[in-house]
């Protein structure tokens, strides 16, 4: 944990994670990103859309054993909607992401090892077409083949949808550059028991991440955001 | 580093970090007819329907723009929008309603969503008045929609129904684009309680796992008051009350005829199966003229005949056996036979104490009737005839035999033989308990095909057992 003034407002920023490159100062909504020794600010963060989720910075909860808190967030838009994506980080160190959409609860974490060279092809393979429109007539799912594999880390998942993705702003501390306006490709991929795998692709930069849904009631989570009527 | 981002003169800090406002409903003013709508599952919910003028609007971000105009009034549902219930613990709002039929109209049904900010969205069903509880399942679930049998939690999902769902009415809002006359393909699978739902759109395929409630639950959970929708048949998943039921029947069932067939076998096997008495004899008509001499028999001072040396002995179609001891308290089984042809015998029987007099009665009827006739032979009764007395006490005992029959009024007199045995295994008892036990089991069984076929009949993937045509 590190402690730093926003160059802004002064206000106290903490930076829990080494990770961190990113934060939006909760006072002033100043964005900085993290040098050596300081912060530089480099613009301000909007206010992040309403929503009803009852995550917030501070939250803390369980995932497999290991107590994590949530640090920062993301908010993503699509053509169909919106989600979160908090940055969180274990009490063993370890930084992953809890990914709340549609009242589901994913967590995941990027895989350090290079993409397999045959699986990477594809994905740019596929991110192409997508680009190139295919996204707007999306194979018929009633076809034999209900959609393709890909095999991410020994995993073979299935890929459920490929979608464009924006930024829609950000708070906290964040391992990578979020201001609005952030676009990426975003493949969502589902296993047989709920394991769940995305692969992000800015630009040319491909990450690839995985995980698990997660019930609510299996995440513990404690210091909840206050919800007016719940 | 960063180019799009709009900069903005700094200002004074925020007293409160944005994150830490409270999640709260939010309302917008309707771009269509200007009344305010409430939007619950704010975040999530992309389309809302107006409350005042049923027009769809855009709500995934603040411009509402408006999707389908409209200018209906709302239309009343069971459950209303805005009402909370709690189910399996969680309490849920209503928050979306969708009404949708199988593109005929034959078929139609009641979408509610429900919303809990923590657990997120599930769906409550209700067809013909049978509901359904789904969620749901972020699950890859191998040959769901191809195949007519899938696995889900080790359990054998089966195919019950291939179809259409049609949009045909909304109200309320949701966290995906809605409208009428929006139509998706459905597969449904069963393993009651269970169901297996999967929904293909364009673009999407969605599976959801649901299970059976009854009415009750969905009235007590909502605390309604109105009458609920009367349900009709059977449902595709609905549980049926025999099967959950039916294998500890049998179980008991068939620990009962292994306890009963044990104490039969015991008892057999202990069983002292003693004959008493039997005798050879000959009974003559009132009104014949037997020489008694000639039978070697004489008369004792009973008035009865008392006689069983000689071939046969008889008066006033009486007989009576010589005194006999039963050594202990127990069954006695008493065969009768004679050798009527064409002819019947009626014998009286009674068992008689002969210290306390008590006696023990009972009929024969033998009757044995045979011939040709177009079709043949026939035979008609039986020249024997057997029953048990049970638990008769110890002590000495005579048999009296009464006669009456048809052959007096030929031949003047009957042959008859008797064989008296005691403590003779008993296997009567032993049926009647077999099918007191098995009475409920097979009428289990008969009730939960009988359910099952009426579930099947709604499907076009009945097994072959329910399969009707």
């Amino acid at each position: 944990m590190k402690k730093y003034d926003c160059p802004s407002c002064g206000a106290e920023m903490v930076f829990h994670s080494s990770l961190s490159v990113y934060a939006v100062c909760p006072y002033c909504r100043s964005t900085v990103v993290r040098h050596d020794v300081d912060l530089e600010a480099i613009g301000t963060m909007a206010t992040l859309p309403d929503d009803m989720s009852p995550l917030q910075i501070g939250t803390d909860g369980f995932y497999r054993g290991i107590r994590f808190s949530l640090v920062g967030r993301m908010k993503i838009g699509w053509k169909d909607g919106c989600w979160n994506e908090w940055f969180m980080v274990g009490d063993d160190g370890r930084k992953g992401w809890l990914a709340e959409a549609q009242g589901f609860y994913a967590v995941s974490f990027e895989i350090d090892a290079a993409l397999d060279e045959a699986v990477e092809q594809r994905i740019r393979k596929r991110v192409a077409a997508f680009r190139a429109g295919d996204g707007k007539k999306t194979p018929p799912i009633a076809r034999a083949d209900l959609g393709s594999y890909l095999t991410l880390d020994k995993q073979k998942l299935k890929v459920v949808d490929i979608k464009d993705a924006v930024c829609l702003g950000s708070e906290g501390e964040l391992p990578i550059a979020a201001p609005r306006g952030r676009r990426t490709v975003s493949i969502d991929l589902l296993g047989p028991s709920g394991e769940f795998g995305c692969v992000e692709v800015l630009n040319d930069d491909i990450r690839a991440y995985l995980g698990r849904y997660v019930d609510w009631d299996a995440l513990h989570c404690q210091n909840l955001r206050p919800l007016e009527g719940w | 580093m960063v180019t799009d981002e709009i900069v903005y003169p700094l200002h004074e800090p925020d007293p409160i970090p944005p994150t830490h406002h409270k999640g709260r409903a939010k309302s917008f003013k309707c771009p269509a007819c200007g009344g305010i709508v409430t939007i619950r599952a704010v975040g999530h919910s992309i389309n809302a329907v107006c409350s005042h003028c049923s027009s769809v609007v855009d709500v995934a971000n603040d411009n509402y723009r408006i999707v389908e105009k409209a200018h209906k009034l709302t239309r009343h549902t069971l459950l209303e929008i805005g009402t909370k219930g709690v189910l399996f613990g969680v309490t849920w709002e209503v928050v979306g309603y969708v009404e949708k039929d199988d593109g005929s109209a034959a078929y139609r049904w009641d979408e509610y969503l429900l919303y809990n900010p923590y657990h997120g969205f599930r769906f409550l069903m209700q067809a013909r008045g049978h509901w359904n509880f789904f969620e749901v399942i972020k699950r890859d679930v191998s040959g769901v929609v191809l195949e007519n049998d899938v696995r889900l939690d080790e359990r054998p999902y089966t195919i019950f129904y291939r179809g259409e769902a049609v949009v045909q009415y909304v109200k309320g809002e949701f966290y995906w684009k809605v409208k009428k006359g929006d139509r998706a393909r459905v597969v449904d699978y069963i393993a009651p309680p269970y169901m297996l739902s999967a929904e293909i759109s364009d673009d999407e395929l969605t599976l959801a796992q649901g299970v059976y409630l009854q009415p009750s639950e969905v009235k007590e959970a909502f605390k309604l008051t109105a009458a609920m929708p009367y349900p009709v048949g059977v449902a595709a998943n609905q549980p049926s009350r025999f099967r959950e039921r039916i294998s500890g029947i049998w179980s008991i069932a068939l620990l009962g005829l292994l306890a009963a067939t044990l104490i039969q076998a015991a008892t057999s096997i202990t069983a002292d199966n003693a004959h008493v008495y039997s005798t050879q004899s000959r009974i003559y008509a009132e009104n014949s003229s037997p020489d008694l001499a000639a039978d070697g028999c004489g008369e004792t001072g009973s008035g009865l005949p008392d006689c069983d040396k000689a071939a046969g002995y008889g008066r006033n179609k009486m007989f009576s056996s010589p005194s006999f001891v039963l050594p202990k308290g127990s069954n006695v089984f008493i065969e009768s036979y004679s050798p009527v042809q064409n002819d019947w015998v009626e014998l009286n029987l009674s068992l008689v104490n002969e210290q306390t007099n008590t006696a023990y009665s009972l009929s024969h009827g033998i009757e044995y009737y045979f011939g040709y006739d177009a079709d043949g032979y026939w035979s008609e009764g039986n020249q024997r005839v057997d029953s048990f007395i049970s638990a008769v006490p110890s002590g000495t005992y005579r048999l009296l035999v009464e006669a009456d029959s048809g052959a007096f009024q030929k031949s003047g007199a009957i042959d008859f033989a008797l064989n008296v045995t005691r403590d003779v295994p008993a296997w009567g008892n032993y049926w009647i308990t077999l099918l007191l036990l098995f009475v409920y089991p097979i009428y289990a069984g008969i009730r939960h095909m009988s359910f099952e076929n009426k579930r099947w009949s709604e499907s076009d993937y009945a097994p072959a057992l329910y399969r009707t045509s």
